[in-house]
């Protein structure tokens, strides 16, 4: 068995482990927060057969760790109850809300990589009037929090200018697309500042490493001095903050939704933490972890295949 | 003389500073001939590398240079960028100090080796292996479709310089820029590699410009060495009669430096208890092999030694020979899996846990390190790092005993008092490494540790640190225990020598009887690779080819077999 396959296979392992124990930790949350007969009950003030009817349908006076176990397979098999607040499979509930959450961190993703590992390299490369330049606008990325973006964009985009809708999320592919890019560049600014300086630090450090020296005075031209030894060497530094960068958005993007009104998952679940609607919550927060958890486990894999050292044991000869 | 090959013509070398250009090297003039290997020696900081790199166009940003460089003739001020980088590729080779950073680490030997034939020269991929493999072999190294497939980290040091210099053959280069190839090797693979250098230029028409700062090993493999001092050639000489010509005072001080033929020093007779005693020493460590399996590296295996209090005790070894963690082991930094270790009577075997009874030890044995750039904390003024070490050992006394204790210690290395108030950065290396020492005498040791205390000095430098070490061991009475690879600084330090390989000691005598006459066969394989007049260069034997194992952090203490 070699070093990749074994990394592989702990990694499952440990991503199994990380989901069954925050699955734990979230089903306890939910519990902490109380009895949820009231919202269960819609408001009115519940009569005790209500009350007995509805413990009944959901289970209430069985032990804790029976009802864990029922979510639990439950979840495992799709079935992730009902909504207390919309009486609806909480899975039709959140299955078109993430659609749009995962089309809104898509569009983020592409202006990240596009627009932060562009202007770091241009930083790293470009002189030193570039790399000010970029500088300064990070800087001013960085201390631009997602929701002040949002009621700028809105102001200047949607209001005055009135080149972009302000609210909802659009019918059909272009519609959608002109609905989410106010968000999606809202989301990006901070993360587009923080990644452009990753990019940036890791490129520099390679210009500067002896074996570009080497490369260089072997006449190698310099495109390909660039692109097989200065990025290649420093992407796996780059993919790593931007694998947990983007696995972060997930949650991030609530506030995206809620600023401009999308009806995707970061919104649902604060509505429904709002309301107590605890299978809801559950079934989001559960999701979020388990996209935050592959997608760093993914970042890991693609950085260990492009290098091979980094695999725990494998620089060992 | 033939056409040269290279020719340098009053060359200036500016770094870009705060305050205008700052000149490094000042009208630097040589020349290599076709066929020629030309020595540049010089220190650290004397300009010698800074030449080399402004012919290979390496120069940090922001440098700027003046004068003629010439390559066959051609000059490079006159070339567009195009045909510089061109003349560069095609024209010269270079080869650096350290491969293991000069190589990309996440390539492998065979795209290293057949980068620029493919990139540059156009060749097909698959010729391009083919002659790789063949310069591979070229340079003597073993087994090369599968060297081909491996990464630099799985390969030893003295043969990834073999991959670096195979690699620049690739181009047929006219001349081959060596930058201090060796001085990161072991002296044996030294031997091996300068013995494939000597044999490459016998059967291609290489010329060589050969930097380093060991004048016995250029005055070895050249046939003329220009000597270099403050950013200035100050003389050229002939290699084989540098010894009777040289007329400048520098060369003259190098030249004693690394030419040394003092006799050893004299052992005092043995005193009746031992300072310290290491006794049946093991040590292993669970490994990662080659093939990802487990391995058990015996890293210090059945290992005995005494040290007479006042002596000195030199342990001398290649990397890999277990010096290094027979001195871990002794202070406390490493568990012994078997053995025992006494020092001052008191039983060591187990390493302190305490602080109060680490505290204790470090009364006894202090230790200093090989690079006095890393070792001292560079925000620390000279005076805050000894009033620290004096405090740790003396919390109550009086502030005027702490500063008269620091003025003490500056006297015993040699420092004058008006150091006290600057900071590392603005101290050479033989001050630096003074006030390491300084700091290690603060607890007043019955031992002191010296771990390769020299090996990152200037030869200069070198010496005068271990004359200071020999006499403050003769004014203070405390015991040296010196680990290096270097047999000739035995010769100026220690009485006593342990010759270390592998984990095991090959051979144990008076500095006299092992510098002068060695009875077991790799003793004088060390000896015979140390160059000096009239050496040259022979392969051996194949060496160590796989890079060390390193020890896994979470390695298990192996059961004593």
């Amino acid at each position: 068995m070699n070093t990749l396959t074994r990394m592989l296979l702990g990694r499952l392992g440990g991503l199994l482990l990380t989901l069954l124990l925050a699955s734990i930790v979230i089903y306890s949350a939910v519990l902490l927060t109380g009895d949820p007969i009231a919202a269960l009950a819609g408001g009115a003030k519940p009569t005790p057969e209500l009350i007995a009817e509805i413990r009944a349908e959901y289970h209430l006076d069985d032990p804790v760790w029976q009802r864990y176990w029922e979510w639990l397979t439950g979840a495992i098999q799709g079935d992730f109850g009902r909504s207390f607040v919309y009486k609806t499979a909480v899975t039709t509930l959140v299955a078109p809300r993430f659609a749009i959450t995962l089309q809104l961190v898509l569009l983020t993703v592409v202006l990240i990589l596009v627009f932060g590992v562009g202007s770091g390299i241009l930083a790293a490369t470009r002189g030193r009037a570039v790399d000010r330049a970029v500088a300064t606008a990070t800087s001013l990325g960085m201390a631009l929090p997602t929701f002040v973006v949002a009621i700028l964009l809105i102001w200047i985009f949607a209001k005055s200018l009135g080149w972009f809708p302000v609210y909802g999320e659009g019918d059909g592919v272009w519609d959608r697309l002109w609905h989410l890019v106010l968000p999606a560049i809202s989301l990006a600014v901070l993360f587009i500042a923080y990644i452009s300086r990753v990019t940036r630090s890791a490129l520099v450090a390679q210009l500067h490493s002896e074996h570009v020296d080497t490369a260089k005075v072997r006449g190698i031209p310099r495109r390909r001095v660039f692109g097989a030894h200065v990025f290649r060497n420093a992407s796996p530094q780059i993919l790593a903050i931007a694998g947990t960068t983007i696995a972060g958005l997930f949650a991030a993007s609530a506030i995206a939704e809620v600023a401009f009104g999308l009806g995707g998952i970061g919104s649902l679940l604060v509505q429904a933490a709002a309301r107590a609607d605890l299978p809801v919550v559950q079934i989001v927060s559960l999701l979020l972890v388990t996209i935050f958890v592959v997608l760093n486990a993914a970042a890991d894999l693609v950085s260990a295949l492009i290098d091979p050292t980094s695999v725990e044991g494998g620089a060992l000869a | 003389m033939n056409a040269p090959v290279l020719e340098i013509e009053g060359l200036d070398v500016f770094a870009a500073g705060a305050d205008g250009p700052r000149q490094l090297v000042f009208g630097s003039t040589l020349s290599v001939g076709r066929g020629e290997a030309v020595g540049l020696v010089g220190e650290s900081g004397s300009g010698k590398t800074l030449t080399v790199r402004a012919v290979a166009g390496l120069l940090p940003d922001g440098f700027t240079t003046s004068g003629t460089i010439r390559i066959d003739g051609r000059d490079l001020g006159a070339m567009s960028g195009r045909e510089l980088r061109d003349v560069r590729a095609r024209r010269l080779g270079m080869v650096f100090q350290t491969p293991r950073a000069h190589l990309n680490p996440l390539r492998t030997i065979g795209d290293f080796m057949t980068e620029a034939l493919v990139h540059v020269a156009d060749v097909k991929p698959d010729a391009a292996a083919k002659r790789a493999m063949d310069l591979l072999d070229e340079v003597g190294i073993t087994d090369p479709a599968r060297r081909m497939l491996q990464h630099p980290a799985e390969l030893s040091g003295g043969l990834l310089q073999r991959v670096m210099i195979a690699a620049t053959l690739a181009m047929d280069p006219d001349l081959l820029l060596a930058d201090e190839i060796t001085t990161a090797l072991d002296v044996t693979t030294q031997e091996e590699v300068m013995a494939v250098i000597a044999d490459l230029r016998a059967h291609r028409e290489l010329s060589l410009l050969f930097i380093t700062h060991d004048l016995a090993l250029a005055g070895a493999v050249c046939d003329r060495v220009n000597v270099m001092q403050h950013g200035r050639i100050v003389e050229t000489l002939r290699a084989a009669t540098m010894r009777q010509d040289a007329r400048g005072d520098y060369t003259r001080v190098l030249m004693s430096a690394s030419l040394d033929e003092a006799p050893p020093i004299e052992a005092d007779a043995p005193a009746s208890h031992p300072i310290m005693t290491l006794a049946n020493l093991r040590k292993a460590y669970q490994v990662r092999g080659a093939n990802g399996r487990r391995e058990t590296l015996v890293a210090v295996d059945d290992v005995s030694m005494e040290l007479a209090p006042g002596g000195s005790l030199g342990i001398v070894g290649e990397s890999g020979s277990g010096k290094s963690t027979t001195a871990r082991l002794l202070l406390g930094l490493e568990r012994a899996d078997g053995g025992t270790i006494t020092v001052d009577g008191e039983d060591w075997s187990v390493p302190a846990r305490r602080g109060a009874e680490r505290r204790r030890r470090a009364k006894i044995a202090q230790m200093v390190f090989q690079d006095p750039y890393q070792s001292l904390d560079r925000r620390q003024t000279v005076r805050q790092c000894l009033v620290e070490a004096v405090r740790v050992h003396r919390p109550r006394d009086a502030k005027v005993a702490v500063e008269a204790r620091v003025a003490e210690l500056m006297s015993q290395v040699r420092l004058d008092t008006s150091l006290l108030d600057s900071r590392p950065r603005a101290l050479s290396g033989g001050q630096r490494q003074r006030v390491a020492i300084a700091r290690a005498l603060a607890a007043d040791p019955v031992l002191l540790v010296l771990d390769e205390a020299v090996s990152a000095l200037d030869v200069t430098t070198q010496v005068e640190i271990l004359t200071l070490l020999d006499s403050i061991r003769r004014e203070t009475g405390v015991a040296l225990l010196m680990i290096t690879h270097d047999l000739t600084v035995i010769r100026r330090l220690c009485d006593q020598v342990v010759v270390m390989r592998q984990g095991r000691i090959e051979e144990r005598g008076t500095a006299a009887q092992i510098l002068d006459d060695p009875s077991a066969e790799y003793t004088r394989l060390l000896l015979d690779s140390i160059p000096r007049e009239g050496w040259t260069p022979r392969r051996r034997r194949l060496g160590r080819t796989q890079s060390l194992p390193t020890a896994t952090r979470s390695s298990a203490m192996v059961p004593d077999a």
